[in-house]
């Protein structure tokens, strides 16, 4: 197995000169996003999906962000993210086949972190594909628990211009906990 | 996916989840003033995204990420990844040169070259972290700080590497990947892809790390600093796992004795051995597991019979079951499942997290405690235009496993908010958003903080002030730069919050003098008619106005009450005339009491003045009190609008000054001084003299 490994390694790096662009669908995704207690919809929770490129080393793959789409649940706490084509100028990297998830709505433990979202598919974070599902967020009851679930952020590698709504939502609830402003660009 | 704890989800939680954990950076930041924690924003982002930051970006190249294995059944200087063929790769690349470090020399690597060298390492984090401390710009401060945790989380993305089988037994995965071009996946799950794919299922709460452990550190040139204790303390020796269970031990030591990577499963390393665990007997006990093809198969697991013996070890490939009961042993491959990885994840992960806040801790463990020093004041000004130029101030080395700083500069930062407003008066007052930072080094000289005293130190800026007379908010920080037990280049802090600028009043009311119950000019003809009862002009009483002469105060502590004299005081004042205030102003705790004393001498003003005179006069000791104006935060929007402000807003209260004479003063720290009443015993009321 370590030869193998070795003369893999020795593949993808002696032909690391070469370039490309590479390209990957994702989704659709779709679902409903409710609170758990009440099973009510929540409207105007922030869905994220990040995509993400792998580079392969000796220590492993290392990922790296691809692309990066939100919507916002409507007053009927749905969301819809139509099939994405994703490309990349990345030489030899492949892609992480799952596209992950953050649902943010103040108030409300953040999917997937938060202990009792349900439910949490494996990958964490990802959703499944071509199906409908129902997240449950569980609805927040300190002001700590609240701040906890600003923990959701995107990374900082997420340009602002494709988590605006997800971002905007998140300062607000910085602000009202008296947070401040995190700068996301 | 990834072979080491991936740098998207595993490895930032446990960055997370270990500076949520150590206490020490928690108190540092209570010390700096950053009241939100893990959650203040500095440099644009919350101080725990700073540690994702350094998670994510130690994996920013794929070559650096060879310096991440460590070997502790090696010498040091050859434990790092032992693969020809990667560092071949990495020299053809041209980013990286073909040495490799091994984690725990490459987390102290100084930065030499850019390209070769590591630029974020614990040295890294030293110098941005003692740049933060004593920049006098605010921008600049968060930058560095940012900096010194980016530093920091990448340095706890090592130190969390070493708890991976895999990093600390030479065994390299690229497993499982797409192949670039092809979208194939090639490879089978590994640890840390099982732990990213269910990160939502680990426990993050953090093994608690023995103190103790950085007394143990093994001295190597290469990595100087005790926290390679964390990694390898050279006990592990391959002769038996038992010297690696407990809490004092090398991570890596700990995972490479008591953990198999995919590749070395009872392979290349002399523990696990097939004596530590039940590999004999594991078949009489067969789990049985869902196949997840709709059916569900007896699954034995390797347990180990020492150290952690409920934990999964490795398992008999799925087709083992029935080839063992008829006693096929060797036909038996072993895998890693879901199971183990589970139980590799309760173990690791705690251990990762615990050994990552014991390095927060370690990097924050220099404490310095500021103490009032013998004069009962940290300063004293006469002068408004001034402010405070010099601050005297005793300082006592409190870092614990008995630490001493035996070499190193020693710096005051003065951190304050200004007002506009004149502070000394009865009235809401609005502080600047921005703390304005005053760096000043130590005058006389001095390196070392003592342990079992304190030493006073003093801090001088000649004619320029320290603090302004309309600070508040003040707090006084030292920050010592050197030597701390054996570590070069460590930085301790102390910081005290103290009084805003408190005046000391004294004021010679002898311009007036109360006859008869009611307030006369002193020397008037007026006053002389009150206590001239043979009408000759000659008064019988003192009705003349007097000077305060040769006026000594004295500041003290509650504890150790001094009365001023000649010889023991803290400002004199060489005349105040009649009608006069004079107004000096101290700097000294923000909580408690203080005393204060004056001994002035009474001088007539006029030879028809023939009566006699006080000298040391007025000599008690008084308690009083420093000024420290009180802030109320309210989330409250109609209060915060009451004060012309949005919620949330802090407001200030007015501190309570009284007015005599037409002048704000504060009681607490003052005298006014009267001519004495005639007749004795009926007093005036001075609010009849505003």
């Amino acid at each position: 197995m370590k030869k193998l490994t070795t003369l893999l390694v020795m593949l993808i790096f002696s032909t690391s000169s070469a370039s490309c662009a590479i390209t990957n669908k994702f989704g659709p995704y779709s679902g409903k996003v409710m609170d758990a207690g009440t099973k009510e919809p929540i409207e105007g929770a922030a869905v994220l999906v990040v995509f993400f490129t792998e580079e392969y080393g000796p220590a492993g793959a290392i990922t790296r962000f691809a692309d990066a789409i939100e919507t916002v649940t409507d007053k009927n706490g749905e969301f819809k993210i139509p099939t994405q084509r994703v490309t990349a100028f990345r030489p030899l990297q492949g892609w992480d086949k799952h596209g992950y998830f953050t649902i943010f709505k103040p108030g409300y433990g953040c999917y997937p972190r938060h202990s009792e979202v349900k439910p949490i598919f494996v990958p964490n974070g990802s959703l499944p594909v071509n199906e409908y599902v129902i997240v449950e967020l569980p609805k927040l009851k300190t002001k700590q628990e609240r701040i906890e679930s600003t923990h959701c952020a995107p990374q900082s590698y997420v340009p602002y211009v494709k988590a605006k709504k997800f971002m905007d939502l998140l300062n607000n609830e910085n602000k009202s906990l008296g947070l401040g402003k995190e700068h996301y660009d | 996916m990834v072979e080491a704890y991936d740098n998207e989800v595993v490895h930032q939680l446990i960055n997370e989840k270990a500076a949520n954990q150590s206490s020490s950076l928690l108190s540092e930041l209570s010390t700096l003033g950053f009241s939100n924690g893990i959650d203040t924003i500095v440099h644009g982002k919350k101080i725990y995204r700073w540690f994702h930051e350094g998670a994510r970006l130690e994996d920013e190249t794929v070559c650096r990420s060879r310096n991440h294995f460590h070997d502790p059944l090696k010498s040091w200087d050859s434990a790092g990844l032992n693969n020809a063929a990667v560092n071949s790769a990495c020299l053809i690349l041209g980013f990286e040169n073909f040495s490799v470090d091994s984690s725990v020399i490459w987390a102290q690597k100084e930065s030499v070259n850019p390209w070769y060298n590591n630029l974020w390492s614990w040295p890294k984090a030293r110098r941005p972290y003692y740049r933060a401390l004593t920049s006098g710009d605010r921008k600049v401060k968060e930058q560095f700080f940012a900096e010194a945790l980016r530093s920091l989380g990448q340095v706890m993305h090592l130190l969390a590497d070493s708890s991976v089988p895999a990093h600390v037994r030479n065994d390299i995965h690229v497993f499982p990947l797409t192949v670039p071009g092809v979208g194939i996946e090639v490879g089978s799950q590994t640890y840390e892809s099982w732990a990213k794919q269910n990160h939502g299922r680990l426990s993050f709460t953090g093994f608690v790390v023995d103190n103790s452990s950085f007394n143990l550190s093994v001295p190597n040139a290469s990595a100087p600093v005790a926290i390679s204790a964390l990694w390898d303390q050279n006990k592990y020796d391959g002769s038996g796992i038992a010297q690696t269970i407990g809490t004092n031990i090398g991570l890596a030591e700990y995972a490479n004795a008591n953990f198999f990577s995919e590749d070395t499963i009872f392979k290349d390393y002399p523990h696990p051995a097939y004596s530590d665990t039940n590999y004999l007997t594991a078949y009489t006990q067969p789990e049985v597991i869902d196949a997840e093809d709709g059916k569900f198969d007896n699954r034995m697991y390797i347990k180990k019979t020492v150290g952690d013996v409920d934990a999964r070890l490795a398992s008999f490939s799925y087709i083992s079951y029935d080839l063992i009961k008829k006693g096929y042993y060797n036909f038996s491959p072993f895998v890693l499942d879901d199971k183990v990885y589970n139980d590799y994840a309760a173990l690791l992960i705690p251990r990762a997290v615990g050994y990552s806040a014991g390095l927060l801790n370690y990097f924050f463990r220099g404490n310095i405690e500021i103490i009032l020093p013998q004069s009962a004041i940290y300063a004293f000004t006469g002068s408004r235009d001034t402010g405070f130029t010099r601050i005297t101030l005793n300082a006592k080395n409190t870092t614990g496993n008995n630490e001493e700083m035996t070499d190193g500069s020693i710096e005051l930062v003065a951190r304050y908010r200004t007002v506009q407003e004149d502070p000394f008066q009865p009235f809401d007052l609005q502080a600047s958003k921005d703390y304005v930072y005053v760096v000043v080094p130590e005058a006389t000289g001095r390196r070392t903080i003592p342990r079992n005293s304190s030493a006073e130190l003093v801090f001088d800026r000649g004619a320029a002030a320290i603090i302004p007379i309309n600070a508040v908010d003040i707090s006084l920080q030292i920050v010592y730069h050197g030597r701390l037990g054996n570590e070069d280049g460590a930085v301790a802090v102390g910081l005290k919050g103290i009084s805003d600028p408190t005046p000391v009043e004294l004021m010679n009311n002898m311009d007036k003098v109360c006859l008869n119950g009611a307030w006369y000019t002193a020397g008037s003809p007026e006053a002389i008619a009150q206590v001239d009862s043979n009408g000759n002009g000659i008064p019988e009483w003192d009705i003349y106005p007097h000077n305060l002469k040769d006026a000594y105060v004295k500041i003290s502590t509650i504890s150790n009450p001094i009365a001023a004299s000649a010889t023991q005081y803290t400002y004199s004042v060489g005349n105040i005339g009649p009608g006069y205030i004079s107004r000096a102003f101290i700097l000294a705790d923000a909580e408690g009491s203080l005393k204060h004393s004056h001994a002035i001498t009474v001088e007539k003003t006029t030879a028809a003045d023939t009566f006699t005179h006080a000298s040391n006069a007025f000599n008690g000791i008084w308690t009083g009190q420093s000024l420290k104006s009180t802030v109320e935060y309210s989330e409250s929007g109609d209060i915060c609008s009451a004060y012309g402000f949005t919620a949330p807003c802090a407001i200030r209260h007015a501190p309570p000054f009284y007015q005599f004479r037409g002048t704000y003063m504060w009681g607490a720290t003052g005298a006014i001084f009267d001519n004495p009443e005639y007749p004795v015993g009926q007093k005036c009321s001075w609010s009849l003299l505003q």
